[in-house]
């Protein structure tokens, strides 16, 4: 369970470059309480446009949806790397490649994703939001009790080497909004 | 007697799929931060805010029962990957220590 992540990352790296694609993409930092916009161009004829999130981690489509607009205000809040594709639509149909298949375009690919107006892939990360608010006291809340006791019931299988403890993510930048150009 | 709860209250992580709180107590001046070798205790969910001012309140003295004197105390959120939020902080002075019996006990006069 502690392995998880790594794991998973490793699997995926080894994907990509099994596939042959090269491992650059741009991470965009934040905590899971920043919302985050993704945009990208207009295309002619389109009238709407169908997009989803996937969560890599989790393996799920996380969110996903339809917009007459260009940009889309996304609210992630696990943790984890997010990938972001689009797909335009009309009255007949969305986009198809030259077979008939549906096509969308995925955040990762250089080809049709740009970061600061340069081609590159990218995907979006978010850590958890960190408690806030901390104050002490001796008041006693029956909530609380019930909390401590059932604690103390576990607790004792809980205490471990430390160094068997996860990472702790202090750093996170901002996110920001990314617009294909 | 067992010492006085003492709470630590906090807002929780807006997070989803947070089940866990990791609880940090670092004796001061000792260290002057929390570190991830710091002391801890994982306290397992669900958690119930009070209604009146949304937090968590959670008594540290069965977790850490023999903390005395000045500490900070970090609390950081865990999700069901494992993944660790930062650590909010914050220092208090705890004595959880029961004091020892006294010895030497002796008749004075009559």
């Amino acid at each position: 369970m502690k392995r998880k992540f790594p794991i998973v990352m490793a699997m995926l790296i080894a994907f990509l470059f099994g596939m042959g694609l090269q491992w650059s993409v741009e991470t965009y930092w934040g905590v899971t309480s920043e919302p985050v916009t993704v945009a990208w161009d207009a295309v002619p004829n389109a009238t709407m446009y169908k997009y989803e999130v996937r969560h890599l981690e989790r393996e799920l489509v996380y969110l996903q949806g339809e917009t007459s607009q260009t940009q889309v205000p996304l609210q992630l809040s696990s943790a984890g790397h997010y990938v972001v594709r689009v797909t335009a639509c009309n009255g007949e149909g969305c986009a198809q490649d030259g077979q008939g298949n549906a096509l969308w375009h995925e955040s990762t690919d250089p080809n049709v994703a740009t970061v600061d107006g340069q081609a590159r892939g990218w995907w979006i990360y978010r850590v958890l939001d960190k408690p806030s608010g901390i104050e002490f006291g001796e008041q006693n809340d029956p909530n609380s009790r019930h909390l401590a006791s059932r604690g103390r019931q576990r607790i004792r299988d809980l205490w471990g080497p430390s160094g068997s403890k996860p990472g702790i993510l202090r750093d996170t930048r901002a996110s920001r909004s990314v617009k294909r150009e | 007697m067992a010492a006085r709860p003492f709470y630590v209250k906090f807002t929780p992580s807006t997070s989803a799929d947070v089940v866990a709180y990791r609880i940090y107590a670092q004796k001061t001046p000792d260290q002057l931060q929390i570190s991830p070798a710091s002391p801890n205790v994982i306290v397992p969910g669900p958690f119930a805010p009070d209604p009146a001012d949304g937090k968590i309140s959670i008594d540290l003295q069965p977790l850490f029962p023999d903390l005395d004197g000045q500490y900070l105390i970090g609390i950081s959120a865990i999700d069901d990957a494992d993944n660790e939020s930062g650590i909010l902080e914050g220092m208090t002075t705890v004595d959880f220590v029961v004091p020892a019996a006294p010895t030497d006990i002796e008749f004075v006069s009559g």
